[in-house]
């Protein structure tokens, strides 16, 4: 192995003591790694990295590759977002409230206000550039706009206050990639030994009688349709999306590491592959 | 729904693995094997193509594919679970095996095997990196005229071409060569050797020796287990006798030499008689432990004067930090009464040393226990000892821990008990402890983990280790003045730890050291001296009286810390001695000369053995030799970035005051209570 990439799906998944464990053994063993920042929602792109600048040291940081599904798309051909999908700011001129932050986590806050209510929001960078603006109404998100460096690449909307749709830009502002969000019921059964390394952290199990762990809800879970507009090609599943992408761009000399959470989900769509969990 | 592993076909180079499925339901889509990988996490996933008769499915697999170089590993352990979603549902189920498989052999120095875990799950085992010039038999026996060796003559799934076994005398060199034949299984071979072959008193080494593809290969014989269950003594005519021994590198040893006269014989009745005796002995303890449970369930009421009961190794020893704290306390509080719970055996030690005692197992001694009101252990009561609601129990432990411990044995397999048994009776005794003494936050975390530890840990250091940081130089000149051991010589130290299956019968072999002595003197002989801590059964099968001018056998020393203060450096291997030595800060040099056979047991260990350590590890004599030269030129390793890591992470509680704070603990006890 001469690379590793960690497929980052979550916030959770970045916290785990497994991911910097991994993370830091590698490096010890002089293997490159890259941290690749592929969560929807991706407003948490901009925490994931501050995170990671929480988890290591700096001489770690100083050789450590973070990049995102923006930075992988920057480059790739797309067709223009249609003026009823583009984000609004036409709240910039309303009175506005700034907040400093507090902690290392937070982010200056500008809030903007109508009729006494919040109607956006809009968190800045170190250089007052925008990262997120985010609209409301009625105290619910309804639209937001994702930025790097000044440059806008990522579209929420939102429905009844959850995302709804996320289109991915590349770097003329152009959609590359739409995810929409689907909600569907999903029941699970999971038994396996006190000794099963297979763990489910984001699940509740209990023990039963002969002394099996056991996994059993059912809940709603999302699941994320991809449409890519290069070639319009569609996935059903965002893992599929996932296994496609990383088929494109994990060397065959590197290792992959993904969350254990995800394994039962991604790994179909990766057969007979040999991939690391953390 | 339950999936078992039922069968291990191999199909060319691949491995199929079939499973029963039982109480299948309705549909299967989806139908895929997962691998997980124990250690690392790595996984791999496998299509099902179909269901055989609705209740069988077959995978193929390429061993090669779940070997991986990453993380150092060499041993792969890996989980099987089925995943498949029915009409409603995403299910995954771990695969269940109770199967034990051959040992596969991948190639000269990797094989695998099928097994079962703790609880019954399936384990696809891969080791790699066995050692080239060892070949593992499979048994090895005498018969009246005959060795009998059988073994694999497979190397992934290709036969072994010419493979015979090769006896050496070690004496003269002289080879006898014998073919193996198929055996009585397909993949086993069998090979004879006519024990009239056998030269007159002689010592024989065994070897393999066959063809794979073009390569001549030679190799030791070896036998990782003991020699249980084989037949390893054969009387001949004319007096003569034939034992199969095995050496410290698990290498089979063949000795011809005359039997026992009558004599000899009569002289050794002794032995046997004492037999009898134990015997006679352990049923007296039957009945005495029944005794004891009642003698426990009377009621006491405790002694007017604070009085401390101190216990060893179960009374094996008078030793250790709470002798270290004794110690502290008769100098500082001698108004207050100790007694120390010791064996039989130790009676005369402590009338020598004006220690007070009581004998276990006696009803005096029930009685001390019950009636003081403070407990110093360092390791535990046994369950059927009840502790009185006014006394206060300090358990000081009797080590960094280094091998897993107590619930954090997965599997625990030792006659008498089961895992869940053996964890209970843990999590019980332990919170009985009122304080445990802890050396460092590693120490903490595993006491925590390991017991089910919830009162109060006091992190004040091993008491037992005051005197490594208290010692001045010339109190340790003084020492090795009484130990005999030479002033004008550098001290090498080695204590090694007890392997399991180092005999199979007590006291019957001639131990060897794991290198040689004669190269040693010849390297370091003129200025040197080494000196053995080893375990008491070695230490009584060793010769070294061909060496006794610079070799000195210091096993049945009672305070290993002399030994400590007196060497300037240390060889071991997994003992966790190298925790309490590295206080001295001097060279710690590792000599796992059976690594490859231990790496299993090495997943049982908290350290990474191969990067944890504040030393080298020496892999072979030449490196051995290497290290102690290189150990002996830099006495000193406070300077040394990798063993002040170590040092900071395990040793940093150094004032040398442990045994104060205890004491001062009890003391505010004391006042406290009354």
């Amino acid at each position: 192995m001469k690379q590793a990439i960690f497929l980052v799906t979550s916030l959770a998944g970045l916290k785990k003591l497994t991911f910097k464990q991994k993370v830091k053994s590698l490096m010890n063993d002089q293997i490159q790694v890259t941290i690749l920042l592929a969560m929807i929602q991706f407003d948490d792109y901009e925490i994931a990295r501050r995170l990671v600048q929480s988890i290591f040291k700096a001489k770690r940081l100083a050789q450590l590759n973070v990049v995102s599904l923006a930075d992988l798309v920057a480059d790739e051909a797309g067709v223009d977002v249609a003026e009823s999908e583009q984000f609004k700011a036409d709240f910039e001129d309303l009175p506005l409230h700034r907040f400093e932050a507090t902690n290392a986590l937070e982010r200056p806050t500008v809030r903007y206000v109508k009729d006494g209510e919040i109607v956006a929001e809009v968190k800045e960078d170190g250089n007052q550039q925008p990262l997120l603006k985010m609209r409301y109404a009625d105290h619910q998100p309804i639209s937001a706009a994702v930025y790097e460096a000044g440059n806008q690449f990522g579209l929420l909307t939102y429905r009844d206050g959850k995302l709804a749709q996320a289109l991915l830009l590349n770097q003329q502002g152009q959609v590359v990639y739409r995810f929409i969000r689907h909600a569907r019921t999903v029941n699970f059964a999971y038994t396996m030994g006190r000794t099963s390394k297979l763990k489910f952290t984001e699940l509740i199990s209990e023990e039963d009688d002969e002394h099996r762990v056991i996994y059993r809800d059912s809940e709603e879970q999302s699941s994320y349709e991809v449409v890519g507009y290069q070639n319009y090609d569609r996935f059903d599943s965002v893992y599929s999306f996932y296994a496609n992408l990383l088929e494109k761009i994990v060397p065959a000399d590197s290792g992959l590491f993904i969350d254990l959470n995800d394994n039962p989900e991604l790994t179909p769509y990766l057969p007979q592959q040999l991939i690391f969990n953390y | 729904m339950r999936a078992i592993l039922s069968g291990l076909h191999q199909k060319k180079k691949n491995q199929e693995l079939e499973f029963e499925l039982i109480d299948v339901p309705g549909s299967l889509d989806n139908l895929r094997v997962m691998l997980l990988e124990t250690n690392s996490l790595a996984s791999v996933t496998v299509p099902v193509p179909r269901v055989v008769d609705n209740n069988l499915i077959r995978i193929q697999i390429d061993p090669d594919q779940l070997q991986f170089e990453a993380f150092g590993q060499s041993e792969f352990a890996w989980q099987l679970f089925l995943a498949f979603d029915t009409a409603d549902e995403q299910v995954i189920l771990q695969i269940e095996s109770e199967y034990l498989s051959d040992r596969h052999q991948l190639s000269l120095t990797s094989y695998y095997q099928v097994n079962s875990d703790a609880e019954g799950m399936a384990i696809f085992n891969i080791h790699t990196q066995q050692p080239e010039d060892e070949f593992t038999i499979n048994s090895v026996n005498l018969t009246e005229d005959a060795l009998n060796i059988t073994g694999y003559n497979r190397i992934n799934g290709q036969p072994i071409k010419d493979q015979k076994i090769i006896l050496k005398t070690r004496e003269s060199g002289a080879r006898l060569a014998y073919p193996t034949a198929a055996g009585s299984l397909k993949t086993l071979f069998t090979a004879s050797v006519p024990l009239t072959d056998l030269p007159s008193n002689s010592i024989e080494d065994l070897f393999v020796q066959y063809t794979v593809g073009t390569q001549q290969i030679e190799q030791r014989v070896i036998l990782a287990r003991s020699l249980e269950g084989q037949m390893t003594q054969s009387v001949l005519p004319g007096g003569r006798m034939v034992l199969i021994e095995k050496n410290i590198n698990n290498g089979i040893v063949i000795k011809e030499f005359p039997a026992p006269s009558l004599g000899e014989k009569v002289a050794a009745l002794p032995q046997k008689l004492q037999a009898v005796a134990n015997l006679g002995r352990t049923i007296q303890d039957k009945v005495n432990l029944q005794r004891m449970r009642w003698l426990f369930k009377s009621g006491h009421r405790p002694y007017e004067q604070p009085t401390i009961i101190f216990e060893s190794f179960g009374g094996r020893q008078v030793s250790d930090s709470p002798y270290a704290i004794y110690r502290l306390f008769t100098e500082l509080y001698p108004g207050f009464t100790f007694v120390w719970s010791i064996d039989r055996s130790l009676k005369k030690f402590c009338k020598q040393n004006q220690i007070p005692y009581v004998v276990r197992r006696t009803s005096k001694w029930v009685r001390a226990l019950e009636k003081s009101s403070y407990w110093i252990s360092n390791a535990r009561f046994p369950a059927w000892v009840k502790k009185p609601s006014y006394v206060t129990y300090i358990q000081t432990w009797h080590g960094t821990p280094l091998k897993k411990l107590g619930l954090d044995i997965e599997n625990v397999s030792m006659p008498g008990t089961t895992t869940s048994k053996y964890h209970d009776n843990f999590v019980k005794e332990a919170n009985r402890w009122d304080a445990l003494v802890s050396p460092n936050d590693y120490s903490t975390q595993i006491f925590r983990s390991a017991f089910g530890f919830n009162n109060q840990i006091l992190k004040v250091g091993y008491p037992r280790n005051d005197e490594l940081i208290n010692t001045e130089p010339d109190e340790i000149t003084a020492l090795k003045e009484s130990m005999g051991i030479p002033l004008d010589k550098k001290v090498v130290l080695y204590a090694p730890t007890y392997r399991d299956n180092q005999f199979a019968e007590k006291g019957k072999y001639t131990f060897e050291l794991p290198f040689s002595l004669d190269d040693f003197k010849k390297q370091f002989g003129e200025d040197t001296v080494l000196i053995l801590r080893m375990h008491y059964l070695i230490a009584n099968a060793m010769d070294i009286s061909d060496y006794t001018d610079f070799v000195y056998d210091f096993s049945s020393h009672p305070n290993i810390s002399d030994l400590y203060l007196v060497s300037d450096m240390l060889i071991t291997d997994y003992s966790s001695v190298f925790f309490d030595y590295a206080y001295l800060k001097r060279p710690i040099l590792f000599y796992p000369y059976d690594y490859h056979l231990y790496k299993d047991e090495l997943r049982g260990f908290y350290l990474d053995y191969e990067k944890d350590l504040p030393g080298q590890i020496a892999n072979n004599e030449k490196e051995l030799l290497s290290g102690i030269a290189d150990g002996l030129k830099h006495p000193d390793m406070s300077e040394d970035p990798k063993f002040m890591k170590f040092y900071n992470r395990f040793c940093s509680i150094d004032d040398g005051l442990s045994s104060l704070k205890v004491v001062n603990y009890v003391v505010h006890q004391i006042e406290k209570n009354g």
